[in-house]
């Protein structure tokens, strides 16, 4: 049970962070990694613009369900998107996604080193988001 | 708890049919509204696949949004049946219902009816109101 | 909890189906036949003509099938020879068929049967000893694994209507059709 792949996308729709989080899920390449963002960034927009009833936030697919896993995407106002796959029956993983917004607001949005849209590669922000997951990892699992 | 609308495509993308319960958005253009659906259909699946553990089992049972539930089946002969309710019926449940609108709607009613034309839109009264009477029947109606 | 065998599954497939008289489907089949060879003089074109029937009829019952079976899809061109004898015959037929005689690239297999609701009453006369009575089965199989994604070639190629010891229909796996994206319109 637990975690397998997370993904951060910015708001043009470029892959900005990657990350395997279990041995279980598939190996992605790069390429792989950011053909997935773009197509995940373009079918949001398609899944709003499908709904059969006005929606007040715009927001796309919250949460999607398959035989084999789920996947959960949280996207704040600013325009920035997060999602995460997970083994069924996985449980708190909205949660999950908002505390790893709080960690992308801190060490990331407040680096004055980082470049806006761009790839993350700060240190901070990994290594917060290794105990963030593995704290999830745990409770799922106890 | 509503059910909004039904799809079912074939492998080609078209559209066999279309029937419509509630919505409050109407449709502009029903072709380009099926046009999308399909698209954003065959982009979700194939999306889905590439991230599963396991390739088998990857394709989407249902995915929620703040307003709606899409419940997919697809049959290995390349039929897609879509099933759009409000979001809190969002549930493997409903999918499953569409596994039953395969063998007791479509195949008794349009495959074994020897008029219909594979591949074509489905018009027949007896199909649409099978169809209409077992989605009436559902708890998430 | 082990999977059910694919016998197991045929036989509650098969059970789960409507009945219809034996008699009357040899008979219709039959007259079937039979009216093709007066209107096709050539032996050739019947067989041609019988497959052609049994594609369009296969192109609709692998839905029913796959309805009724419940049968997820196959993970190898070997699994899928095993459904085809184990459940699908059991299923329309009321006879389990074998699967054998692989070729050395995995790609070509046979189904020998014994029984043939479609023959029970016949004896081929002496002027058609070419006819594949029951060639409308070839034409089932390829029809439904063609709306698989699978192009085969289907033929019979022992028929104990021909004095043979069994009935043998040899299959052959041509190419894999991929799945195509939806058309753009630009």
């Amino acid at each position: 049970m637990g975690l397998q792949y997370l993904f951060v996308i910015n708001k043009a729709g470029s892959l900005i962070f990657d990350r395997r989080l279990s041995e279980n899920a598939p190996q992605l390449s790069p390429n792989d990694c950011l053909h997935l963002a773009s197509t995940f960034h373009g079918m949001q927009l398609l899944v709003q613009q499908l709904s059969p009833e006005p929606s007040d936030h715009g927001f796309g697919i919250v949460t999607l369900e398959t035989e084999s896993y789920v996947l959960q995407a949280y996207r704040p106002e600013t325009g920035v998107q997060f999602f995460v796959t997970a083994d069924l029956k996985t449980e708190n993983l909205a949660a999950f996604l908002r505390d790893v917004y709080v960690i992308y607001a801190d060490y990331v949005m407040k680096n004055p080193f980082y470049e806006l849209d761009m790839p993350i590669k700060v240190d901070r922000w990994e290594a917060h988001l290794k105990r963030l997951v593995d704290k999830y990892n745990n409770r799922v699992n106890v | 708890m509503a059910v909004y609308c039904f799809y079912l495509f074939d492998r080609t993308g078209t559209c066999l049919c279309y029937y419509e319960w509630n919505r409050s958005r109407s449709l502009q253009d029903a072709s380009d509204d099926q046009k999308n659906m399909f698209g954003m259909l065959f982009a979700l699946r194939n999306f889905s696949v590439k991230l599963s553990p396991d390739p088998a089992k990857g394709v989407p049972t249902f995915f929620v949004t703040d307003v709606y539930a899409l419940h997919y089946f697809e049959t290995p002969t390349g039929l897609r049946f879509v099933l759009i309710t409000s979001h809190d019926c969002g549930s493997v449940d409903v999918t499953r219902h569409l596994t039953d609108i395969y063998a007791e709607v479509y195949v008794e009613y349009a495959i074994k009816n020897p008029l219909y034309v594979k591949g074509s839109k489905i018009d027949y009264e007896l199909f649409l109101s099978k169809l209409d009477s077992y989605v009436r029947s559902l708890p998430c109606f | 909890m082990s999977r059910p065998s694919l016998q197991t599954v045929g036989e509650a497939a098969f059970a789960r189906c409507d009945r219809v008289s034996a008699e009357l489907l040899a008979l219709t089949y039959g007259t079937f036949v039979r009216q093709l060879l007066l209107d096709y003089e050539k032996v050739a074109d019947v067989n041609a003509q019988l497959d052609a029937v049994g594609c369009n009829i296969g192109v609709r019952l692998v839905e029913d099938f796959l309805a009724k079976s419940k049968i997820a899809a196959c993970n190898s061109f070997a699994h899928t020879a095993d459904v085809i004898a184990k459940v699908a015959f059991k299923m329309f037929l009321g006879v389990t068929a074998n699967v054998t005689s692989w070729s050395a690239d995995r790609n070509t297999f046979s189904l020998l049967f014994d029984d043939n609701p479609l023959a029970e009453f016949t004896e081929l006369p002496e002027q058609c000893p070419d006819l594949w009575y029951s060639n409308v089965l070839c034409g089932v199989i390829r029809g439904a694994l063609e709306m698989l994604n699978m192009k085969v070639g289907c033929t019979f190629v022992r028929c104990k209507l021909r004095g043979h010891d069994t009935n043998e229909i040899r299959v052959s796996l041509h190419e894999l059709l991929a799945e195509q994206p939806p058309q753009a319109d630009d």
